[in-house]
């Protein structure tokens, strides 16, 4: 009785069919692992790509003259174990400032070597990793007089390097940034000779300013712009003429409606380039004291033994290929010196008393034709 | 009689059954499968990998002066935008620092990329602590999408 009863329930219970149930573990079994698959699958990290220990940059040297030519000189060694290809190049203008954040790589004079690569700068046109241990190198920008001053540098060396793909990667190795301070003591000295308004090239405006209703022209004075006459016609062609940079008068006289900047550059011209008393866009000469080659041709010497201050050699006098200049023939007076620095003649004297007497004035260059003399030079 | 009866039943052949169970199987995953990814939440990637990850890589300097917020790219992720957490006293706001300064960059700061802020101070004027916190563009199955990090990568400025 109790064995039929026990039949009679197995009999009533109802169940999956084994087969069902199968497909159904597989099922899942499936589903489950490609879903887990498919999001598990962007969590595998690729390889980070770093910079390797020992890239390292170092700034020689520096300079930075707020009141000239407004260029920054920047001299540039790897003292590093390996190759680097570019840096970044960061400044503050304000001492308030504690993180660089001037991008000075727009402004990179790329003749005097450097080439811009993004935000970066390279030291070779050719974009590898060339920049070996030992090597320097020295480059200029041209910083606007919109920026003001200079006071921190900070360089970050970059480098090219190959990902886990085998992809030319461009990597920052910011671990190794190094800061420099630039032009200590050097102050910016407010351009506002003849102005009233209008920046003053150390990131100010000069004072007092224009009253409400006039406008401040491109030389930095006011006028009324409603009551002036201006040129007719009044467009920059028609205004500015030749003119490829400077300044140009809109109209005649008191009535006038101030000046425009002539050219591209507001007034200024491009990179490599000043704008000289005519008013038109000249080259600019590398003289500047430093002898870093490519020198421009008008350029024989620069900063070295016996160069004049307009990067010329002596009457008598060669080019050494160091920046200076060696005798070649003749003698070279004190005379000769002073006429080439632009004075009428020259003398060697025993004091400051008897240059002044003379009306002229000791010139330090020219001691070195006068023995243990002076060199005086007049006008 | 019962074994006659039982070798009368009829029954699908064996090659068929298999067949069959094959091609369940290969539909029902499909159905589940569309049906569990519709559910699920989609991953954002960014250089192939989950942006979580590529949070972990971003480097960038912030400082904050005379009412200006400076930040610098150096890291070799770009940074499409910074959250901002203004905090003043025991509460605080975020706000995207794209759109509190009409200066930011179209695209965000990339690689090597640096930016500064005007005055800023009449927007965070009261705050103790900014904490700012990039925002990486990634892609999705719907396009690209932006993803902000956690907190833990970035940076806190006192104010």
């Amino acid at each position: 009785m109790g064995f039929k009863r026990t039949r009679k329930n197995i009999k009533k219970r109802k169940a999956v069919s084994v087969l069902i149930g199968y497909v159904l573990l597989i099922v899942f079994a499936i589903v489950i692992s490609i879903g887990v698959y498919s999001w598990l699958k962007t969590y595998v990290p690729s390889t980070t790509l770093s910079c390797k220990d020992g890239v390292s940059l170092f700034i020689k040297g520096s300079s930075f003259n707020a009141t000239g030519a407004r260029q920054l000189n920047i001299t540039i060694k790897n003292n590093g174990r390996f190759n680097v290809a570019a840096y970044f190049i960061y400044a503050t203008n304000s001492t308030n400032q504690s993180l660089p954040v001037l991008d000075l790589s727009p402004y990179l004079d790329s003749s005097h070597g450097g080439e811009q690569f993004g935000n970066a700068v390279l030291f070779s046109p050719l974009a590898d990793n060339s920049f070996a241990p030992g090597d320097q190198v020295s480059h200029i920008f041209n910083i606007p007089y919109a920026m003001g001053n200079i006071y921190t540098l900070q360089v970050v060396p970059a480098l090219f390097q190959n990902d886990s793909n085998n992809r030319n990667m461009f990597v920052s190795c910011s671990d190794d940034k190094i800061n420099q301070q630039v032009g200590e003591g050097a102050q910016c000295i407010p351009q506002c000779t003849g102005k009233t308004c209008g920046p003053d090239g150390c990131g100010g405006t000069c004072s007092p300013g224009c009253s409400t209703g006039d406008t401040c022209d491109a030389s930095g004075l006011c006028f009324n712009s409603i009551t002036c006459t201006p040129a007719s016609p009044a467009t920059k062609s028609a205004i500015c003429g030749s003119q490829t940079c400077g300044t140009a008068l809109n109209g005649t006289g008191s009535t006038s409606c101030g000046t425009i900047f002539c050219g591209d550059y507001g007034g200024g011209c491009q990179s490599g380039f000043f704008c000289n008393s005519t008013n038109q866009c000249q080259a600019t000469s590398t003289c500047n004291g430093v002898w870093s080659p490519p020198e421009s041709t008008n350029v024989q010497c620069d900063g070295g033994t016996n160069c004049l201050s307009n990067c010329q050699c002596p009457a008598g006098y060669n080019p050494d290929g160091s920046g200076g200049c060696v005798a070649s023939s003749g003698t070279y007076s004190i005379d000769d010196y002073c006429k080439a620095e632009g004075y009428s003649f020259g003398t060697c004297t025993a004091n400051n008393g008897g240059c002044q007497n003379q009306g002229g004035v000791l010139v330090s260059g020219g001691n070195a034709y006068c023995g243990s003399s002076l060199g005086c030079c007049i006008p | 009689m019962n074994v006659r009866k039982r070798l009368e039943k009829k029954g699908i052949s064996p090659v068929i059954a298999t067949v069959l169970l094959v091609a369940m199987v290969i539909v029902i995953a499909l159905i589940i499968f569309l049906w569990f990814k519709s559910l699920s939440q989609e991953a954002i990637t960014k250089f192939g990998e989950n942006v979580q990850l590529t949070c972990q890589k971003v480097s960038f300097s912030a400082d904050y002066a005379n009412g200006a917020i400076s930040i610098t790219n150096n890291g070799n992720v770009p940074i499409y935008d910074i959250d901002v957490k203004i905090s003043t006293g025991g509460n605080y706001n975020t706000d995207n620092l794209s759109a509190m300064s009409g200066n930011w960059p179209k695209g965000g700061i990339r690689q090597g990329g640096t930016f500064q802020s005007g005055d800023l101070s009449s927007q965070i004027s009261g705050a103790t602590q900014l904490t700012l916190i990039p925002v990486l563009l990634g892609t999705s199955n719907n396009g690209q999408q932006t993803y902000a990090c956690d907190q833990q990568y970035g940076q806190i400025l006192n104010v």
